[in-house]
């Protein structure tokens, strides 16, 4: 799961363009949006497309993003089991 | 109606955000201009940084600076022109497409790819609410645009008007148009390539930093020379002067000897062969949106009242600078008149 975790960090990072951010610097359970790492709506579209591309997730439920997207943490319980790829 | 030019501001291949490109230019390299980056920092936060591509950088930091230098804070309209828009980001996002097979795709780089993504995250960042809008005509592009603005104070909607013209170069965009025999080649074919970023503040008072004024805009597009010749008399006719009142022509000249010919005869065929004459793109590059740094170098002149040697094309005497003729084409197709006067 730290693996996956790991993983998870370095694409958003990539897919969001954090120039000079590490893995290291995103906490796992802090909020992805709002006071944690400050993701907006079009960073939203951004995470949507990253699963879809890199583990085969659609999510077309507005609420069940919404959980899903709350943190690293959540996010990489909900890819470690849905995952298709 | 006269608009008038407050400030500009420029990145380009010569020092960004710096007016030396007046006094002491460097000239461009054989075959391409490209721009020098500015540092952006002070200008765009970095979470905003993160979605922007190097134009959409060059376009806030240019009309940021523009903007503080003529005091305004918020224009009433943000108008600019572009050739090809943000190319990076569509680059990205066309590639993207084909490999991803039209699925998974950044909305980041689909949003950077439309051509009015320029004037319309630039109304973000100043969070103006006001006219905006962008033309993507090609070689017409900034010149629509100056229009538009022109055509807004005209009209008595606005008192200030953010206008810029914005193009750059990617090395897929250059090896595409070297294919199609755009750059310097066999036989002086071809011009230096160059990138776009200028952006100025026009606004309707005459303030104490105007550089000059800005009295007229025209396009004539399509048509054959001697049309384009009798439309350039036409112009001159509408704005109550006659050839001779002009101190000196600005020609879009860019050393491709296809088509600069059609600038001198369009030119001896209205002012005769003693016309003052000066020239831009030998500095700058050409680009679509070239013909901005014609209006920025224009404008310099009847501020300051005297034409550098870098800037001289043949050997006509200059005077005093009252009044200013700018002439641009885009491969001899479609053509712009830009009038401006102390």
């Amino acid at each position: 799961m730290e693996q996956l975790k790991e993983q998870l960090k370095r694409q958003i990072i990539e897919a969001l363009n954090f120039e000079g951010m590490k893995p290291d610097d995103i906490d796992s359970s802090a909020p992805l949006f709002g006071d944690g790492l400050g993701l907006d709506s079009i960073d939203v579209l951004e995470l949507l497309v990253l699963l879809e591309k890199n583990y085969g997730i659609k999510l077309s439920d507005p609420a069940e993003s919404k959980r899903i997207l709350q943190s690293i943490d959540t996010m990489a319980d909900y890819v470690a089991a849905h995952r298709t790829k | 109606m006269t608009a008038y030019i407050c400030s500009t501001a420029q990145i380009s291949s010569q020092e960004p955000l710096s007016a030396k490109w007046f006094t002491a230019p460097r000239e461009c390299a054989e075959r391409c201009c490209f721009s020098v980056d500015a540092q952006y920092g002070g200008f765009i936060s970095p979470m905003a940084a993160r979605r922007m591509g190097k134009l959409l950088k060059r376009a806030a930091a240019t009309s940021l600076t523009a903007l503080r230098e003529a005091s305004v804070e918020i224009p009433d309209a943000i108008i600019f022109g572009t050739g090809l828009g943000c190319m990076e980001n569509s680059e990205k996002f066309l590639s993207a497409m084909k490999e991803q097979g039209e699925e998974c795709l950044s909305p980041t780089y689909f949003i950077n790819s439309t051509h009015n993504t320029i004037a319309s995250q630039i109304a973000g960042l100043l969070k103006c609410h006001s006219y905006n809008n962008t033309y993507a005509h090609l070689g017409v592009s900034f010149e629509s645009a100056l229009l538009d603005s022109l055509m807004q104070f005209e009209a008595g909607r606005i008192s200030t008007a953010l206008a810029g013209g914005y193009d750059e170069l990617t090395p897929g965009v250059f090896d595409l148009y070297e294919k199609a025999g755009f750059w310097h080649g066999v036989g002086k074919q071809g011009a230096a390539a160059g990138e776009t970023a200028v952006a100025m503040v026009l606004s309707s008072e005459k303030t104490d930093s105007a550089k000059c004024g800005l009295e007229d805009v025209a396009l004539c597009c399509g048509r054959p020379l001697p049309e384009v010749a009798l439309a350039l008399e036409k112009f001159l006719d509408r704005n109550g002067l006659h050839p001779s009142d002009t101190d000196l022509v600005i020609t879009g000249r860019n050393g491709d000897v296809r088509y600069d010919e059609s600038y001198t005869a369009l030119v001896d065929s209205v002012f005769g062969n003693s016309k003052p004459q000066a020239c831009y793109k030998h500095v700058f590059g050409e680009s679509f949106t070239a013909g901005a740094y014609g209006v920025m170098l224009g404008a310099e002149v009847l501020k300051h009242g005297r034409l550098l040697s870098p800037y001289r094309f043949g050997t006509a005497e200059t005077g005093t600078f009252e009044r200013i003729l700018l002439i641009n084409s885009y491969r001899s197709r479609d053509w712009s008149f830009i009038l401006l006067a102390k």
